[in-house]
């Protein structure tokens, strides 16, 4: 990877402060050494810091207050329902083991249906002499591509 | 009884273990003759005889010039097991000949010759299901040694864009953005594996699609474009005459089927769409994977 892909990396980790020793030599080396990544670097460290100047909103007072009620409802409405729940699980372990019953019999039984294919016809017909274009369409052992250059030799004669 | 329990359980174990070091085994001869065709370099004489007869003699340079490339080997041994035959010399060097056989029958098996000292591949061979041999790559003479890299190019590289694009298809999806429906196998031959999609552009609004499966040795490759695109054409040139007198009933779909000594071809029209589905599998796998063909990218 080059390095200044690197370099771009690892910028908001050096701005974080939460590069390594040995990798923070390698980041200022590069900085120093390139023009372009330390303009990226200077403007990301002014937007950074535009942004912890902004004004921090204060919480309303009945926030955490609002988010431990939802909580504790939560809970509460968890425990109503597990009695039913296991039972309907109970019901969904049933369901599905007759599911699976029923789709091994379908798929050994009589009852099985495979996917209909084609309605194809096949004429065994035979090459003529000579006929060496369309015998080269079987991809060749030593190089399968070869196939794939026929058809575009093809193409440019046709242009 | 507890002790013939026993007895099987780590006769069964030990078995296991045999098998997982003779699969290690044959993983690493494939990864090193994969090695050594990327690696090596070398000037030789190589022969080449084609399935269809052709025979071509050509003074090649490597590394990586033309030779057969094993390029997933979990495949190939999921699909293959590999027998080690002995040694024998070829251009005048000695070399470990293995064969590799199809674990699904119907299927050509592959002799090789891989140089006893540096594993560089010195002959390849394909033999049929009844043994006869549909292709031949083997070195007359060969030289390896650090001077002998592949020639440079002649001149500067052309700076003009391809007239043809190959596109690769990341997402089956896209395919109903073709001005032709496209078609894929709802189902593949056993071991065979989807490799890639690509669709083909030419200048001229030429709009093509390749499909390419594999099994580690043998490919398959389906290549789909309107019905009325004049490539057909010099396709068509190739076997006219030969089609039956009779057409396709209504709701029928007509497919031609091409014997091939390395494998077979078949040929059908869905809608709009040509279809030519070439591989190196029999032509009973071809027409069971040409049934299961399904509108691609809905």
């Amino acid at each position: 990877m080059p390095e200044c892909e690197l370099f771009r990396e690892a910028i908001f980790d050096y701005v974080n402060g939460s590069l390594e020793s040995g990798e923070l030599q390698g980041f200022r080396r590069h900085f120093e050494a390139c023009p372009t990544c330390a303009e990226a670097l200077r403007t990301i460290e002014s937007q950074e810091a535009a942004l912890a100047a902004l004004p921090r909103p204060k919480a309303p007072d009945t926030l955490w207050p609002g988010i431990r009620q939802a909580l504790a409802d939560r809970a509460l409405l968890c425990r109503v329902e597990r009695p039913r729940r296991r039972t309907a699980g109970w019901l969904a372990v049933a369901a599905a083991l007759v599911a699976a019953a029923a789709g091994v019999i379908a798929l050994t039984g009589r009852a099985r249906r495979e996917k209909p294919g084609l309605p194809v016809r096949v004429v065994d017909v035979s090459m003529r002499p000579g006929a060496g274009l369309i015998g080269r369409m079987v991809p060749a052992y030593e190089d399968p591509d070869a196939s794939a250059r026929i058809l575009e030799a093809l193409l440019e004669r046709d242009r | 009884m507890k002790t013939t329990a026993f007895i099987l359980l780590g006769g069964l174990i030990g078995w296991g273990l045999v098998k997982e070091a003779s699969l290690d085994r044959d993983r690493a001869l494939l990864e090193e003759i994969r090695a050594a065709e990327k690696t090596l370099s070398y000037r030789a004489r190589r022969n080449i005889v084609h399935p269809d007869g052709r025979m071509k003699v050509v003074e090649v340079r490597g590394p990586g010039s033309g030779q057969p490339r094993f390029r997933r080997i979990e495949t190939i041994l999921r699909n293959y097991t590999l027998e080690r035959q002995g040694r024998e010399t070829v251009a005048g060097r000695q070399a470990d000949r293995l064969e590799l056989r199809p674990r699904h029958p119907g299927r050509s098996s592959c002799r090789l010759w891989a140089d006893a000292g540096n594993r560089f591949l010195l002959r390849f061979q394909v033999l049929a299901p009844g043994g006869a041999p549909v292709f031949d790559l083997s070195h007359e003479s060969i030289d390896f040694g650090p001077a002998f890299g592949p020639e440079d190019p002649a001149g500067p590289p052309d700076v003009a864009p391809p007239a043809i694009r190959r596109e690769l298809v990341r997402d089956l999806r896209d395919l109903r953005y073709l001005i032709f429906d496209a078609w894929l196998p709802g189902k593949l031959p056993e071991g065979f594996e989807a490799r890639s999609v690509e669709i083909v552009r030419a200048k001229d609004a030429f709009e093509g699609l390749m499909a390419w499966y594999s099994d580690g040795i043998a490919w398959i490759l389906i290549v789909e474009f309107r019905a009325d695109n004049p490539l057909w054409q010099h396709l068509r040139s190739a076997i006219a005459g030969l089609l039956p007198a009779e057409a396709a009933t209504p709701g029928e779909v007509l497919a031609r089927r091409i014997a091939h000594p390395a494998g077979s071809l078949m040929n059908a029209t869905l809608g709009e769409t040509e279809i030519f589905a070439a591989g190196q599998v029999n032509g009973e796998e071809m027409e069971r994977m040409f049934r299961t063909l399904e509108k691609a990218g809905d």
